[in-house]
């Protein structure tokens, strides 16, 4: 079932907006700098965000990735008389509670640099590099996704499985929740891409948070890596068998894990969500919790030409193939996605599809892209959903 | 024998053994409601089991309590039983597992009829009187799935017990025995709060609801009595919902949507015609009319007592609630 979306209403901006009161101005060095210094960029008033640089060039413009929009906003220049360090600015309207990843490009003659704004501090990372990051009205950082002083932490143990699945060694890392005790049973999640769970999207306070505040079950988490993951992720046989007859068992015999289905979680963003979901498709009746975000369920409706490039063949042969006969490979699936992606359209049409099925389905949408720092931002909202903590039956 | 006088308040609390159900003692007053009761010197057995292995993280409490006070260990005496008693371990935890189906798929059909609910009402009525038997058709479906759901509740347990007599094994049988004897030694009980499933279930264990009150004949009650607790017991939380008929889970500020409200199963039965409402405030959306009305309207014939910061509530020898207490009316939200 999709999830009604509540967005908060962007504060109103009354008045000219600050670069125009700006560009009004009798300008010089000292006012710009005074002006940059006193306010955070981009400057966000109501739903309009003003992008700015300050330096010599020919060109500047804003790059980001929002899908269906320009993705290369050139920025203008402000008139400034005589060596006066010229300031260059584009004002967007971004619809409240957006964050939108962006990087400032600088043409002088032939050169093209692209790089992080120097003027914003907010910095997102991934495993190809880091972005600035653009908070847009009614944003706000979850407070969850920061260590928090009376929660107490899980600890996280390297765990390395030699697989004759995938012909590798695997290396794993499982979260033990505060308070683990072995007399106690507790549900399993397999998170794929899981270093990158732990290192960009703040997986291991996440827990620790949720787990203390009651909104997640006391869970251990496997925090999974793939060798090759191009090869691995998408819809890939020794996967699903390596994670189903090699690391469950192994999670088994070491762990009070709850030995059922419906108490364990396959877990992945983009093509880890496809593995989660291939992997769960190819072992019916092992993992009956799907949380899939942001997943590259690309397909095509006539043809073969997606788009995607080598890498989503396999993907695409798998969606196409499950879309023509879908059956119910998981009895409980939440799915994300963020508007500002081009995987937006796929992960809309698959939603009917898994809910053709039989599943529970709920699904999530944000004002965001395909980032670490958009899933993180779920975590809440699925992990809650998936394991739900014992909130309701506890009373202080 | 006859009902006991009825009188609102305990003029000595170790003469007139009442229940006192107090609001969150995140901030604690318990000192102060001792001393209110005539307890200050007392010797109080605590029962904290809610807490689970933090059960005895209690230095505050003892320090609330003056010093005087023995606590149970009933969370830790059930970690001993299942060490002691494997196969009593596996069942309790099939008992449990069967448990948390039931409440999964109850908790399915009452969402329903709240999905129900919210359209019928969203409808503008043409006719007002069939509006009105609409929305009450659905609210009698939620009081009948409410009772199904406790009975159901109560056979699973009658079945444990009659299959697997805990109260013939032995390491049951020692544990009631010890902690029978420190409640007898004490003059008073306070029930902290915590995980009311958990603490319900070694409540049940130890069979604390003949250790703290009585049965007195009652031609009042529909069942023939009411308790009679044998010496004062105060209570919030978790330990507050306990002590009553029934136990009802609400929780409206849930991550992904409001929830519903579920009836968990018996309590102690050691109250008559209330359902406690710990931290109401917090946990309840308690401007939403509708759904107040829903609630106490599930409540019935029970009143839906509210229990908040500051709150404090003696109730009556019978263990009902004192006239002008606060509590939740379908009228208004509250009175």
């Amino acid at each position: 079932m999709s999830q009604p979306q509540a967005y908060p209403l962007p504060p109103r901006h009354k008045g000219k907006l600050a670069i125009n009161q700006l560009r009004a101005r009798k300008l010089d060095d000292e006012v710009i700098s005074r002006f940059l210094a006193d306010r955070e960029v981009p400057v966000v008033e109501g739903a309009k965000c003003t992008f700015l640089y300050r330096g010599e060039a020919d060109a500047v413009a804003v790059r980001h990735r929002i899908v269906n929009q320009p993705q290369h906003v050139p920025m203008k220049r402000v008139d400034a008389p005589g060596p006066t360090v010229p300031l260059w600015y584009v004002t967007i309207e971004l619809p409240a509670a957006s964050r939108v990843e962006y990087q400032i490009e600088v043409r002088v003659g032939e050169a093209v640099e692209t790089f992080n704004d120097p003027l914003n501090p907010h910095v997102a990372h991934s495993p190809v590099g880091s972005s600035s990051v653009c908070q847009a009205a009614g944003y706000r950082t979850p407070e969850w996704v920061t260590p928090q002083p009376d929660a107490r932490p899980g600890e996280l143990v390297d765990l390395t499985l030699q697989s004759k699945a995938l012909r590798r060694t695997t290396h794993n890392r499982v979260y033990l929740p505060a308070r683990f005790r072995r007399s106690s049973h507790y549900p399993l999640l397999v998170v794929h891409d899981g270093d990158d769970y732990l290192e960009y999207a703040a997986m291991r306070t996440v827990l620790d948070n949720l787990i203390h505040d009651l909104d997640m079950a006391e869970t251990i988490v496997v925090f999974s890596n793939p060798g090759d993951r191009l090869r691995e992720y998408p819809n890939y046989a020794p996967h699903a068998r390596h994670l189903t007859t090699e690391l469950l068992p192994a999670i088994e015999e070491q762990l009070p894990v709850i030995r059922r289905a419906d108490a364990r979680c396959l877990m992945g963003a983009s093509f880890g969500a496809v593995a989660s979901l291939s992997t769960a498709a190819r072992n019916p009746g092992a993992w009956d919790n799907l949380f899939l975000q942001s997943g590259s369920f690309v397909f095509t409706d006539i043809g073969s030409d997606h788009g995607g490039g080598p890498a989503f063949d396999p993907v695409v042969k798998f969606m196409n193939r499950y879309r023509e006969s879908p059956r119910r490979v998981a009895e409980r699936m939440f799915v994300t996605c963020g508007v500002y992606e081009p995987l937006i359209v796929p992960n809309r049409s698959m939603v009917p599809v898994f809910e053709s099925t039989g599943a529970r389905v709920q699904y999530v949408e944000s004002r965001d892209g395909h980032s670490w720092e958009n899933w993180r931002d779920r975590l809440r909202d699925g992990l809650s959903w998936i394991f739900p903590g014992p909130q309701k039956l506890v009373y202080e | 024998m006859p009902a006991e006088a009825d009188t609102p308040t305990a003029p000595d609390a170790r003469s007139d053994p009442r229940i006192t159900l107090l609001g969150p003692q995140r901030d604690p007053q318990l000192d102060q409601v001792m001393t209110s009761l005539g307890l200050a010197t007392a010797r109080v057995a605590t029962i904290t089991a809610g807490w689970r292995d933090r059960e005895h993280d209690d230095a505050l409490l003892v320090q609330q309590l003056g010093g005087q006070s023995v606590n149970l260990g009933l969370w830790r005496r059930m970690q001993q039983i299942w060490e002691d008693d494997p196969e009593l371990e596996r069942a309790d935890r099939r008992r449990r597992q069967i448990l948390t189906e039931m409440q999964e798929l109850y908790v399915i059909g009452l969402q329903h009829a709240v999905d129900a609910l919210a359209r019928i009402r969203g409808h503008q009525p043409r006719d007002v009187r069939v509006h009105r038997m609409a929305v009450e058709d659905v609210l009698g479906i939620m009081r009948d799935l409410d009772e199904r759901h406790v009975a159901r509740v109560a056979e699973l347990h009658q079945e444990f017990y009659a299959v697997h007599a805990p109260e013939q094994r032995e390491a049951v049988v020692r544990g009631r025995t010890e902690v029978g004897r420190l409640v007898e030694g004490c003059d008073a009980v306070v029930i902290t709060g915590g995980h009311v499933g958990v603490l319900l279930g070694t409540l049940h264990m130890f069979n604390l609801a003949p250790v703290l009150a009585h049965a007195v004949e009652d031609e009042t009650d529909p069942s023939g009595v009411h308790a009679r607790v044998d010496r004062p017991v105060v209570a919030w939380g978790a330990g507050a919902m306990a002590l009553t008929e029934r136990v009802l889970l609400f929780y409206d500020d849930s991550v992904v949507a409001p929830g519903v409200a579920e009836m968990l199963m018996d309590g102690l039965g050691l109250t008559r015609g209330l359902v406690t409402l710990p931290s109401a405030a917090d946990r309840l959306a308690v401007t939403d009319p509708l759904r107040m009305q829903t609630l106490v309207s599930r409540c019935r014939p029970r009143l839906a007592l509210p229990l908040d910061r500051g709150d404090q509530v003696t109730l009556t020898a019978t263990g009902r609630v004192p006239d002008g207490a606060r509590v939740f009316s379908a009228e208004d939200g509250a009175r």
